[in-house]
């Protein structure tokens, strides 16, 4: 069985995006005049008006709003107002940051496609048992310094952090629930990426390494989901609200991981089943900029994304923590990430030689 | 004795934040253990199959 790719697919599915980018489109209002103190984000004309939905999440947002932080400038909304008056430096730096970041992924991912291909073209199953035995050298030392950071992190978060003006402690689980989130997307952006390689190039690693990234991304979309719905139980006096673009978005990722292990699992053919979450995981990447852009673009309870390097935004105490944890995540992902490859090499490659004498040897 | 009972104590918010971070370990240990496993689940299954055909030889 083979899986061509049908271009007029793409074509719809780009049809689709932008009648639904149309729908969607929020129309926000500029910038009026003075913030006055008890900003929330109607008063600084982030109010978006568009349609039945739109006003649905209007009524929704003012009913849960007022159960508990109505008038007051909390957090929540303090963010959205800071993130519009910031200076342009910050802003400028933050976006370098995330741009090094995608960089970073690519380049990972191209080291990866480059290397298999290199070796691969020498001796094809030769590059497989390489990845196999180097990735077991490489698994300690990411999994120390994960734990090493893990510790520093929780410590710095736990302890020393200080308390936030509203939030009280409750606020402390942002120094999981922000690393689970943003590790969960970053991991479907790599394992589109492994995914296109795998598709283009036929390059197996690249597939095992997209099959292996699922059930990790699952994990942290729940994790991210379930820290989500303890922190707004806490401090929004609701633990789920059906409707919030950010939760659901998330959800709906959530989904898409499931569904993306569901069907490279139920697909026999290794490279057939490859081929097909491909697919599935390229079309599938709408999510990604959805889920990032929810919360700027519509009106959402969940609160705007922190600028960690703005001091208006967030205190250093509380973000030094922040930034450890969210590389202690990375580090603990890239060490499980490698886990599941060796199990996947493993499965893959059961019918050689070398995989019978590593057995043997075990 | 009681900064340790204030700091379990999270200011009240104890609940929340505990709960939060106790299944958050559990998901990442589960995360970690489960490929460990699979993988000598996998050797094993292997080794029993070449110990088998060595035998009909």
């Amino acid at each position: 069985m083979k899986i061509r790719i049908n271009f007029n697919y793409f074509l719809l599915s780009l049809g689709c995006l932008l009648l639904l980018s149309l729908l969607l489109a929020p129309h926000t209002q500029p910038l009026q005049g003075a913030i006055p103190p008890e900003t929330n984000a109607k008063a600084i004309g982030y109010q978006t008006e568009f349609g039945p939905i739109g006003t649905g999440i209007t009524v929704f947002k003012r009913r849960v709003l007022n159960s508990r932080f109505s008038s007051d400038t909390t957090l929540l909304n303090k963010e959205k107002v800071e993130q519009m008056i910031q200076p342009k430096g910050t802003r400028r730096f933050d976006r370098n940051f995330w741009l090094a970041e995608l960089l970073f992924i690519v380049l990972i991912a191209y080291g990866f496609g480059r290397y298999d291909s290199i070796t691969g073209f020498i001796k094809k199953t030769g590059s497989l048992k390489y990845t196999y035995h180097l990735s077991a050298r490489f698994i300690p030392w990411l999994t120390a310094i994960a734990v090493l950071l893990l510790l520093i992190g929780l410590v710095d978060g736990l302890v020393f952090a200080p308390i936030d003006a509203k939030q009280k402690d409750a606020y402390r689980i942002i120094f999981i629930h922000v690393p689970a989130s943003s590790i969960s997307l970053q991991l479907y952006v790599f394992m589109a990426l492994m995914a296109a390689i795998g598709l283009i190039w036929h390059i197996k690693i690249a597939e095992i390494l997209a099959a292996a990234a699922a059930p990790l991304g699952a994990a942290l979309t729940a994790i991210s989901l379930i820290t989500g719905s303890i922190w707004g139980g806490g401090t929004w006096n609701t633990f789920w609200e059906w409707g919030d673009p950010r939760m659901m978005s998330v959800l709906i990722l959530l989904f898409i991981y499931l569904s993306i292990m569901g069907l490279n699992s139920a697909i026999e053919d290794r490279r057939t089943a490859a081929s097909a979450t491909a697919i599935l995981t390229l079309s599938a990447l709408v999510i990604i900029p959805f889920v990032i852009l929810s919360v700027n673009y519509f009106n959402t309870l969940h609160q705007a994304q922190t600028q960690i390097f703005n001091k208006n935004s967030m205190d250093p105490r509380m973000a030094r923590p922040l930034v450890i944890m969210i590389f202690a995540f990375m580090f603990y992902t890239a060490a499980t990430l490698l886990m599941r490859v060796r199990a996947e090499i493993i499965h893959s490659e059961r019918n050689t030689q070398w995989v019978s004498e590593e057995a043997a040897g075990s | 004795m009681k900064t340790l009972i204030d700091f379990f104590y999270m200011g009240g918010d104890w609940g929340y934040v505990w709960s939060a971070y106790s299944i958050t370990a559990i998901f990442m240990l589960a995360n970690m253990l489960l490929p460990l496993r699979r993988r000598r689940k996998l050797l094993a299954q292997i080794k029993r199959k070449v110990d088998k055909g060595k035998n009909r030889k």
